[in-house]
C-alpha cells in the first residue's frame, strides 16, 4: 500500500515534469541553429567518389549510368544538407580516370594530394553500392586529404520496394542517412595507426566488406586515429606485394611512407555449416525474406603487428552465433547480420582492450 | 529418500566426469628441448585432407588466436610466412625438409615453426545423430636442426552425454575446432 501511495504521489508530477520537458526539448530543437557554419576558406571542400559494385541490374531493370547519376547527386545533397560544401562533380570523375581508380580500396595518397593542392577538396567520401538481389548496402569512409586519415565510416542497407519505380526515393533516404555532418579536419598525428583490409575466410567478398566496414566503425568510434586501409593497399602494392604480406620489406615500406609503428589485421572468418565452401545463400535467413544473405556462426579476429619485429602483440577473437529469430513466448526477434557485425565488432573491441589505445 | 539422493547424487558424479566434446589427443614432446628458448615461432598454413576447402584455413586463424592468447612465444604475422614461401618457391602442399625449415627460419627470424594438418572435418552421423567432429595433427620443428621437438595429433567431437540428455543439437564446428586446438596446445604450453 505505502509503495502504491507513492506511485501515486509521484507519478503525476514526474509525467507532467516529463511532458514539460519533451515540449522544450522539441522547441529547443526548433530554434537550434543548422548544422555548423562552414568557415569560408579554400580548402574545405568535400568530394564524393562513388564505386558500385555487384550486378545492380539484376534487381533493378534500370541503366547503371542513372544509378550512379542519381546517387552520386544525391549523396551531394546530403551532404550540402549536412553543412559541406561539394566539390566540381566532372574535376573528380577526370581525375579518378587520370589516376585509374577503380575500387574503394585502392585510393593513392598522391590523388588525395593532388585534389587538396590543387582543387581545394579538403574530405572525400567515399562510398560503395553493393547491390544483392532486392537489397542495398551503402557503406560510406571520410577520409582526410591531408592527411589520409579516416574520419567518418558508416554502412545501411535497405530493402528496395516492392514497386521498383520508386527507387529513386529509397536512393535519397539512404544517401541522406548515410552522410556524415560537416566537421573541421582533424590535427594529423606524427604515428597514427594502421589498419588492412579485414581478410574474408569462407565468406564473399560482400559481406566481408560489409565487416570491414563495421569494424572501421567501430574503430573510429572509439577515437582511434588512422589511415585509411585503401592508403595501405596501395602503398603494399606499389612496392610490389598484396598488402597482407607483412614480411620485413614490406613492414619497412610502411614505416618510411606513414611513419607508423603498429598496424591492425582483422579476419573474418565463416563457419556456416549449411555449406562446405563456407559462403551463404541468404543475407538473414530465410525468415528475413529471400535474396538477403546470412553467416550463422562466424568469427572476427583483430591483432595488432609490431611493424619492426613483424610479431603480434595484441589479439582478440569473439565468436558469434545466430541466435534462431523465436524467442521467449513466440516473440520473434530478427536481427539483421549487419546488426550482428555491429555488436560483434563492439565486442570483439571490448576484448581487444581499451588500453590498447596506447599501442 | 537417503538411498535415492544418494543414486541420484552418483549418477551425477558420473555424468560431471564424462567429457564436454569428448577429445582424444596423441602426443609427443620431445625431452632434450629447452622450450624456453624458443621465444618467436611462425605458423606454416596448414594442409587440408578434409573435404571442406575451407578447413585449413578456419582451424588455422583459431589456432593463432589460441596460441596467442597463451602468451607463451610471439607469433609472426601469416603474410610474412607467405612471403618467405614465395621466396624459396613453396607451395602450400610442400613438406619441409629440414634445411628448409632452417633456412625458413632465417628468413623470418623465428625459433620453430609450427604445422598442422586437417585430417577430418565436418558432420559425422553416429547412429541417428548428426554431429560435428575435427581430426588434426599439428607439429613444431625448431629452426636451428630442423628436427621436429613436439607433436599432436587431436580428435574432437560436438556431441557429448550431456547434450544427449538435455537435448540440443552437436556443439558448433568452432567449439569444436577450438576445443581441438586447445586440447593440442595443452600438451606442450
Amino acid at each position: 500500500m505505502t509503495v502504491l501511495r507513492h506511485i501515486r504521489r509521484y507519478a503525476i508530477p514526474g509525467l507532467a515534469l516529463g511532458v514539460l520537458l519533451a515540449v522544450c526539448s522539441d522547441q529547443a530543437l526548433a530554434q537550434a541553429p543548422p548544422a555548423a557554419a562552414v568557415p569560408d576558406t579554400a580548402d574545405n571542400l568535400t568530394g564524393t567518389l562513388l564505386f558500385i559494385h555487384g550486378n545492380p541490374q539484376r534487381a533493378l531493370p534500370v541503366p547503371v549510368a542513372d544509378l550512379r547519376a542519381t546517387c552520386i547527386s544525391r549523396l551531394e545533397a546530403g551532404l550540402r544538407g549536412k553543412g559541406h560544401r561539394t566539390a566540381d562533380r566532372q574535376v573528380l570523375e577526370n581525375l579518378m580516370a587520370r589516376w585509374r581508380i577503380r575500387g574503394s580500396h585502392l585510393v593513392p595518397r598522391e590523388f588525395l594530394a593532388e585534389l587538396h593542392e590543387n582543387h581545394d577538396v579538403g574530405q572525400v567520401l567515399v562510398v560503395t553500392l553493393l547491390s544483392d538481389n532486392a537489397r542495398f548496402l551503402l557503406t560510406a569512409r571520410m577520409i582526410d586529404t591531408r592527411s589520409g586519415q579516416l574520419t567518418f565510416v558508416e554502412l545501411k542497407d535497405v530493402d528496395l520496394p516492392a514497386d521498383w519505380t520508386d527507387w529513386p526515393l529509397v536512393i535519397d533516404r539512404i544517401s541522406r542517412e548515410i552522410c556524415p555532418p560537416w566537421t573541421a579536419p582533424p590535427v594529423p598525428t606524427a604515428a597514427p595507426l594502421l589498419v588492412l583490409p579485414t581478410r574474408g575466410i569462407a565468406s564473399d567478398p560482400e559481406i566481408t566488406s560489409a565487416a570491414a566496414h563495421s569494424l572501421l566503425k567501430t574503430l573510429v568510434s572509439q577515437g582511434m586515429i588512422m589511415i585509411d586501409p585503401a592508403l595501405v593497399e596501395v602503398a603494399m602494392i606499389r612496392a610490389g606485394r598484396p598488402s597482407h604480406w607483412l614480411d620485413a620489406g614490406g613492414r619497412r615500406t610502411l614505416r618510411d611512407i606513414f611513419a607508423s609503428e603498429v598496424i591492425l589485421v582483422s579476419e573474418l572468418v565463416s563457419y556456416d555449416p549449411q555449406n562446405s565452401s563456407g559462403v551463404a545463400q541468404f543475407f538473414d535467413g530465410e525468415d528475413a525474406g529471400p535474396g538477403r544473405r546470412s553467416l550463422t556462426v562466424f568469427s572476427l579476429t583483430l591483432r595488432a603487428v609490431d611493424l619492426e619485429s613483424g610479431t603480434a602483440i595484441r589479439s582478440a577473437q569473439i565468436i558469434h552465433e545466430k541466435l534462431p529469430p523465436t524467442g521467449w513466448f513466440g516473440n520473434r526477434i530478427q536481427t539483421t547480420l549487419l546488426q550482428e557485425l555491429e555488436t560483434t565488432s563492439l565486442e570483439l573491441w571490448a576484448a581487444y582492450g581499451p588500453e590498447a589505445e596506447d599501442d | 529418500m537417503r538411498r535415492l539422493l544418494s543414486g541420484l547424487a552418483l549418477i551425477l558424479t558420473t555424468l560431471a566426469l564424462v567429457p564436454g566434446c569428448s577429445p582424444q589427443a596423441t602426443s609427443y614432446v620431445r625431452e632434450d628441448v629447452d622450450y624456453s628458448f624458443i621465444r618467436t615461432v611462425a605458423i606454416f598454413p596448414f594442409k587440408n585432407l578434409s573435404q571442406d576447402v575451407h578447413a585449413n584455413d578456419r582451424v588455422y586463424s583459431i589456432f593463432t588466436s589460441q596460441l596467442l592468447a597463451r602468451e607463451a612465444v610471439e607469433v609472426v604475422e601469416y603474410g610474412a610466412v607467405l612471403s618467405a614461401m614465395a621466396q624459396m618457391r613453396l607451395n602450400l602442399d610442400s613438406v619441409l625438409t629440414p634445411a628448409q625449415v632452417i633456412e625458413m627460419g632465417k628468413i623470418l627470424g623465428v625459433n620453430a615453426i609450427f604445422f598442422g594438418t586437417v585430417e577430418e572435418y565436418g558432420v559425422e552421423r553416429v547412429s541417428r545423430d548428426r554431429t560435428y567432429s575435427l581430426t588434426c595433427s599439428y607439429s613444431l620443428a625448431e629452426t636451428e636442426t630442423g628436427v621436429t621437438i613436439w607433436s599432436s595429433q587431436t580428435r574432437s567431437q560436438g556431441s557429448s552425454v550431456w547434450r544427449k540428455i538435455f537435448g540440443g543439437g552437436s556443439a558448433s564446428l568452432y567449439s569444436v575446432s577450438r576445443k581441438n586446438v586447445d586440447n593440442a596446445l595443452e600438451t606442450l604450453f
